[in-house]
């Protein structure tokens, strides 16, 4: 088995961030990810390394979510943000990001920001990669829309 | 996607950094370290275990005697035909005839003799290669002395060594027999043989009489799907099972619009160039046969195509590999097993016809520009599959262009890659 860990924290790192919203929360669960990663059987077994990765940091979020309480977790907000800061990093690419639900943003998160193969986040999602497939391009239809100019492949 | 629009994205999520990924990284090398080091002691000892093991197993072989025996050679035999034939002669008359092995042995020429003798009363028979006696043909001597009623019977041979594992073998037999006079009855020995070659890789010639540069040896490096299918009864697209969205389902990504800026077409042609480079091989090769196979309850399509020209890649002119592209045709049955949410009437009688995110159709006989992956999960050993999502790895040339099987508005000139 052999990974970069910096790359795949970072990785891991930002998908329980989406799921938490909160910084130090991820950062314990992604830590808690690595940690128990080694300790599973499938620990050496390299095709299923970044399904397993996945599926441990998306179990420990599901406990977070039932331990604590929804009003503990804050939510970014894009209003929040410095309007200065917003403008350049792409307003319009957030506000239609927020736009889209949860389990959009994460497959968007997933395949395009941390690269995780079809094949992979088909399985976390128990569909096929054809239905993976036409998802992803639903999203990027609406994110499209949503936008009304730039594609985003 | 590119570098800057990954970025963009990223940002668009506002995931702030991480604090402690560099402590823990240094605290997880360790602990894998740790734990390899465990994992070291159980494999040495299997290497120790498997060295000791060939150890013993050299020692038997050397010990082991060189030369089987000849009498049990009839076991050994791979392969030598031949004919007898017994002719009946007067008594007390030595009988002189010999064998010849009439079959066409590439590389020896050796000779198979039976010598037999028979009694005066003993009826003529002839034997031909197949075993029965059916033609009169004197293709074999015999040699022998009647003495006192009582015959001897002699059969000779020679036994030769195998040339090599790539020819076929001659193999004769030697051995005595004696017989009963009154009830001698020749017996033939019949050996067969066959020409043998190893066959996993098989280099061939041939003439080629175009212009392109001659390469006289190709390899056959196509991989047989496991299973195939075949397109039965109606046809069904998927994609009118998919019911979830409100707006149209389309396979395959967002079309170029006629609208759209000059600047696409210089995007389309850097990715062009990021595909080249994440491409293990670019070829364009004819498509010799299509099949329709799936992996793992997804519907593929296998295509064995011949390479007629190399723009990347450790792939000659010539060669024939397989490309495992997405989608392609399904029995129903199968597909409503790895799509529970399907159901599909009468699915005995029906196809299941997945584009797989494919938006152009390939054709046996005709020539494309592949973009080929060789590490892509799932896919058989030694196949490959494309470089990117459907069909846009593929390319349909006309005149100096390459144009896109995905979107026939896309195209590179045939001078890009130079």
């Amino acid at each position: 088995m052999s990974f970069d860990i910096n790359e795949q924290y970072d990785k891991i790192y930002r998908y329980c961030f989406l799921k938490v919203r909160h910084k130090e929360t991820a950062e314990d669960i992604t830590q808690e990810t690595f940690l128990r990663y080694l300790e599973h059987p499938d620990y050496k077994s390299v095709d299923k390394t970044l399904q397993l990765l996945y599926t441990i940091a998306g179990n420990l979020c599901t406990d977070e979510f039932r331990r604590k309480k929804a009003s503990e977790l804050s939510e970014t907000d894009a209003s929040d943000d410095d309007i200065e800061d917003s403008v350049l990093s792409g307003f319009e690419l957030k506000q239609a990001l927020g736009k889209l639900s949860d389990s959009d943003r994460e497959i968007i998160l997933l395949r395009y920001i941390n690269e995780v193969p079809v094949n992979v986040i088909a399985k976390m999602l128990n569909i096929s990669r054809f239905a993976l497939n036409r998802r992803i391009n639903r999203i990027l239809t609406a994110l499209h829309e949503y936008m009304g100019k730039e594609e985003l492949t | 996607m590119t570098d800057k629009e990954k970025k963009a994205l990223l940002n668009a999520f506002g995931i702030p950094e991480p604090d402690r990924k560099e402590e823990f990284a240094e605290e997880f090398r360790q602990r894998m370290s740790q734990k390899e080091k465990k994992r070291i002691s159980p494999i040495v000892m299997r290497i120790a275990a498997t060295a000791a093991m060939l150890t013993i197993l050299a020692g038997i072989y050397a010990i082991m005697p060189s030369s089987p025996s000849d009498l049990d050679v009839k076991d050994k035999l791979t392969d030598t035909t031949t004919t007898v034939v017994y002719d009946q002669e007067s008594n007390d008359e030595p009988i002189t005839t010999s064998c010849k092995n009439i079959t066409t042995a590439p590389t020896s020429s050796a000779q198979n003799t039976i010598v037999t003798k028979t009694a005066a009363n003993d009826k003529k028979t002839i034997v031909t290669n197949s075993g029965t006696a059916s033609e009169q043909r004197p293709v074999v001597a015999t040699k022998g002395t009647a003495s006192g009623g009582r015959i001897s019977v002699t059969a000779t041979a020679s036994r030769t060594e195998k040339l090599s594992s790539k020819t076929s073998a001659t193999l004769t037999i030697t051995h005595t027999t004696r017989r009963n006079p009154t009830t001698v009855k020749p017996t033939a020995t019949i050996i067969k043989t066959t020409a043998t070659t190893a066959n996993h890789y098989p280099v061939t010639s041939r003439e080629e009489t175009s212009a392109t540069p001659v390469n006289p040896v190709y390899r056959d490096m196509t991989v047989t799907p496991d299973v195939i299918y075949t397109i039965n009864g109606k046809v069904v697209d998927a994609r009118s099972f998919d019911t979830n969205s409100n707006s149209p389902v389309s396979d395959g990504p967002p079309k170029e619009s006629d609208n759209a800026p000059k600047g696409a077409y210089t995007n389309f042609e850097q990715k062009i160039r990021e595909m080249f480079n994440n491409s293990y091989a670019v070829v364009l090769a004819k498509i010799d046969k299509i099949v329709y196979t799936s992996i793992n309850g997804t519907p593929f399509t296998a295509e064995n195509i011949s390479v007629q020209e190399v723009f990347k890649g450790d792939i000659n002119y010539n060669d024939m590999i397989t490309v495992y592209v997405n989608g392609g045709y399904m029995p129903a049955t199968e597909y409503m097993e790895s799509h529970g949410a399907i159901y599909i009437d009468d699915p005995e009688n029906v196809t299941v016809y997945d584009s797989g995110g494919c938006n152009g159709t390939q054709e046996e006989g005709e020539t494309y520009l592949f973009f080929i992956s060789n590490n892509a999960p799932d896919i058989p050993y030694g196949a490959f599959s494309l470089s990117a999502y459907g069909d846009e790895a593929v390319f349909r040339k006309r005149r100096n262009n390459y144009i896109s099987l995905s979107n026939e508005r896309m195209s590179f000139s045939t001078d890009l890659f130079n």
